[in-house]
């Protein structure tokens, strides 16, 4: 079943239009990825999904109800959780405390009110739930340091391991990869799949073209706030518009 | 949730606070015997200040440190003022809670525009609010009595034996409205409500994405901390007898948030050991009254500058060291390393 | 046209105040609580400056000087200010707002304790007035107007066609693109304090040379300033230039209609408003 329904979204700024008219459409247990040069309109267009940004038109309709111009916490309550480029962590709390603090929704559910994911611990008791997540997301050696001691990398799998804690049926992913170094890269790109297996369908923004095309089932391009180019890896690596888009900045990443 | 479960689900530190305070009171209670009146009045206001720092501080935990805290707590004043000195008075029981409810009223309604603003913008419109509503005060004369303000307020009638004309019996009255907003308040702070402000206090972007209502979280404790001193402003008119707009002037509010100040906001009694630090800073120097802000503002300035963490942290750090002393004693080690 | 001379004069009053601490804020992106008491300053060497100099040189001359002496007297201050306090915090723009707050109590007791707690005034030097079109306008104010219009003026060319004014424009809009181009942020800031200080101590001067000079005359002009920023909006100049004309109509005309007593109340509304709706203000920018 279609999880995501983006319905020709506008945004403007202004006279700024950044986001001009984007429709996109993602089914179930999909990994898609959104890839556009730098001010293509890509961050936009995920604030505007999670709510974090009210579009000026167009609709957005996650497992068929409609969710535009509602508050994220809402939209995070219904499923849909994203991360945020540049870190997001509660940096003073520990591992452990920031993982517990993503079941907030949870406090005082029982196992029947939630909807769970069979392949995830039940929510109704936290402490186990969060021993699970650290232990699945190979947190569970740092559990009690302080978040801002771990390296960024650690840091990047945290704050999907806290957005896990809230039992998303979409993970949106902003920039998960951004300044890691190619280990730490492979290892969160490695964490993104084996999500998938768990049911949960994930949407990545992302300007490492190369990852995006190994882990992404799907892959949505865009520039100038339009979409240009929707396909598998090889179709978009082949298709001019795209290839256009990019025109002499392949270089930067080859990095 | 059930009792049974509020019991169970009780933090252990809040269990300690209750038998702490348990053991302090009957020493507060005795303690004005001990003093002159002058003391005694010097220990009311105390009191009555420490009520407001407490709901200053569930502000601060909400990452805001507001400017109209002092002018809010005289609206629970004026309330009672007004009310009390009718032709046919009001009671002050409802005065006080009615104060306090205007209070939190007024809170509720600019916590749209002024929740909106962030750190020192925050700290700007609340300055903004706070004098408009004391320039209020001072217009509105047929109501607020303007630049003369209001006297002759009555003490509330006496009960259980106790006159609350004296001093002392006053203070009975304040010590017992402060120990139970302290209890209350504690034990907020430690709930998982308490500790979800702080959580969006730390981190809003992330806290609204995991489905927390950050403005929600944000508004209650603003609205909370108002509601405690409206209670706190209402006390302070009976106490005096009489008051006036600048009773809720700049100089209290620059008191209280030099108080976070200095003595910190992390933990709970941070707050208090400041305004006992700033609070005797003024007694020490009655006689030379004119440089106590400057010895405030001094002390202020000294803190952030040479000293983050506030007098709180030198309590703390103080404990460790104690603990550190006394369990070395008992080994034969050289002196152990401090975990920071 | 008595309504239109007095919305003039106080919009450029309101202005005058306002414009200091909107350059720092917009610069900075840190509010200087003592702004008020730097501008108390300028008013006072007004004062000292007539009680000293009144018999060797005219009125006018020692108006001037007051201001050269003012602006330059409090402009240091302002950089000594910004390399002990703000080089020291500059991480934490909070902690400078609550540093600065505690420094405006010391400024305020200093001069209460040197000088006294009692306002003083100063002996009109423009004495007189003219009448023009039914409206009595005396000269000290128009003289004062005036003085306030070469202030804004210099200020202006000196943002807008000297090098160091546009480095200062340009570290408010970018400051990371400013760092790389080299410009120095310390000059920046020393700059930025003394203009932005200065700037308060002559609006002293002027206004001291109209009001009554007090200890505590920026305190009470604080708050009006704080809101003029707001709703002007943050890193604005322009937005400061309407939003005290705004206050300044506003102010004005409830004071003419005799509702005067409400115009804190109603400019604190008005600012409650622009929040709401606008939260970066009337012309400001995004944060």
């Amino acid at each position: 079943m279609t999880i995501l329904e983006v319905n020709n979204i506008e945004k403007k700024f202004g006279k700024l239009v950044a986001v001009k008219d984007i429709s996109v459409t993602i089914p179930e247990g999909q990994i898609r990825g959104l890839i556009g040069p730098n001010g293509s309109g890509k961050t936009t267009t995920f604030h505007l999904i999670s709510g974090f940004l009210k579009p000026t038109s167009g609709e957005v309709k996650f497992r068929g109800a409609r969710i535009t111009g509602k508050a994220p916490h809402r939209i995070a309550k219904k499923g849909l959780v994203r991360t945020f480029q540049l870190t997001s962590v509660y940096r003073d709390m520990s591992v452990r405390e920031n993982v517990h603090m993503g079941h907030h929704i949870h406090a005082g559910r029982t196992t029947s009110e939630t909807e769970q994911n069979s392949k995830f611990p039940s929510v109704s008791s936290i402490e186990d739930s969060t021993s699970w997540i650290l232990e699945f997301m190979g947190l569970s050696s740092e559990s009690e340091a302080p978040a801002r001691m771990l390296p960024a990398g650690m840091q990047r799998v945290l704050s999907i391991a806290t957005a896990l804690a809230v039992r998303p049926k979409l993970l949106m992913l902003d920039e998960p990869l951004a300044g890691l170094n190619p280990t730490e890269k492979s290892n969160v790109a490695q964490k993104i799949s084996s999500l998938r297996d768990h049911g949960i369908t994930i949407l990545l923004v992302e300007h490492d073209v190369r990852s995006v095309l190994s882990i992404c089932d799907q892959i949505t391009v865009i520039n100038f706030g339009e979409k240009i180019a929707e396909g598998n890896a090889d179709e978009i690596t082949s298709n001019p518009s795209v290839i256009e888009a990019y025109l002499g900045k392949a270089e930067s990443y080859n990095a | 949730m059930t009792i049974a479960q509020f019991i169970t689900s009780t933090p252990r530190r809040f269990v300690y606070a209750c038998i702490g305070t348990a053991i302090a009171a009957p020493l507060l209670v005795a303690l004005p015997h001990a003093l002159s009146s002058y003391w005694q009045s010097v220990l009311v206001i105390f009191t009555l200040n420490a009520i407001m720092i407490m709901g200053y501080r569930l502000i601060t935990t909400m990452g805001g440190w507001s400017f109209s805290h002092v002018a809010t707590a005289g609206l629970g004043a004026y309330t009672t003022a007004i009310l009390m000195t009718l032709e046919v008075p009001w009671s002050f029981w409802i005065t006080l809670f009615l104060g306090a409810g205007i209070a939190g009223l007024f809170a509720l309604l600019i916590a749209y525009p002024v929740l909106r603003t962030r750190h020192y913008y925050f700290f700007l419109s609340t300055f903004a609010a706070g004098e408009a509503l004391r320039q209020g005060y001072i217009q509105f004369k047929g109501i607020t009595g303007g630049g003369f303000g209001i006297a002759f307020i009555p003490r509330p009638e006496g009960f259980l034996g106790i006159d609350f004309d004296t001093t002392m019996g006053f203070y009975y009255l304040a010590l017992t409205a402060a120990l139970i907003i302290w209890l209350l308040l504690y034990r907020f702070d430690l709930s998982r409500l308490g500790r979800t402000i702080k959580a969006v206090a730390a981190n809003e972007e992330l806290s609204e994405s995991i489905g927390i209502n950050t403005w929600g979280h944000r508004t209650l404790p603003f609205v909370l901390g108002s509601v405690i001193a409206g209670f706190a402003g209402s006390l302070s008119a009976n106490f005096n007898g009489t008051i006036n707009p600048m009773d809720f002037g700049s100089i209290l509010m620059f008191k209280l948030v030099a108080a976070a100040i200095v003595g910190g906001v992390s933990t709970f009694f941070g707050p208090i050991l400041g305004l006992l630090y700033l609070t005797a800073l003024e007694e020490a120097f009655r006689t030379w009254a004119e440089w106590v802000p400057l010895l405030w503002g001094a002390s202020v300035i000294a803190v952030l500058m040479l000293w983050s963490g506030g007098l709180e942290m030198a309590v703390i750090r103080g404990f460790k060291l104690l603990k550190a002393f006394l369990l070395n004693r008992n080994s034969n080690h050289s002196a152990k390393t401090l975990d920071s | 046209m008595q309504i239109l001379a007095n919305i003039v004069f106080l919009s450029s009053f309101y202005l005058s105040f306002a414009v200091g601490l909107a350059l720092v804020f917009g610069v900075m992106r840190t509010i200087n609580f003592a702004h008020g008491e730097f501008y108390m300053l300028g008013g006072y060497a007004l004062w000292l400056l007539t009680g000293v100099l009144s018999n060797n040189i005219p009125d006018g001359g020692t108006f001037i000087i007051a201001m050269l002496v003012g602006a330059g007297v409090v402009g240091t201050l302002g950089m000594l200010v910004q390399l002990s306090l703000f080089e020291r915090l500059k991480e934490q723009p909070f902690s400078i707002f609550m540093a600065t707050l505690g420094l405006s109590y010391v400024l305020q007791v200093i001069v209460v304790k040197t000088i006294g707690p009692m306002g003083r005034s100063v002996p009109a030097i423009f004495p007189g007035f003219i009448m023009f079109e039914g409206a009595i306008l005396p000269i000290q104010r128009i003289v004062v107007l005036g003085f306030t219009v070469l202030m804004m003026a210099g200020l202006w060319y000196f943002l807008m066609r000297t090098d160091l004014g546009r480095a200062v424009r340009a570290t408010a809009q970018n400051k990371t693109g400013a760092m790389l181009q080299g410009i120095s942020m310390g000059r920046i800031a020393l700059t930025t304090m003394f203009v932005g200080s200065a700037l308060a101590a002559i609006s002293g001067t002027l206004m001291g040379s109209v009001l009554m000079i007090g200890p505590f005359m920026g305190g009470e002009a604080l708050w009006r300033a704080f809101i003029i920023i707001i709703v002007g909006g943050i890193g604005s100049l322009s937005g400061t230039v309407v939003a005290a004309l705004l206050f300044g109509v506003i102010d004005t005309l409830m004071t003419a209609f005799g509702v005067g007593k409400f115009t804190a109340m109603v400019d604190a509304i008005i600012m409650l408003l622009v929040l709401s709706f606008m939260p970066s203000g009337l012309l400001g920018a995004r944060e």
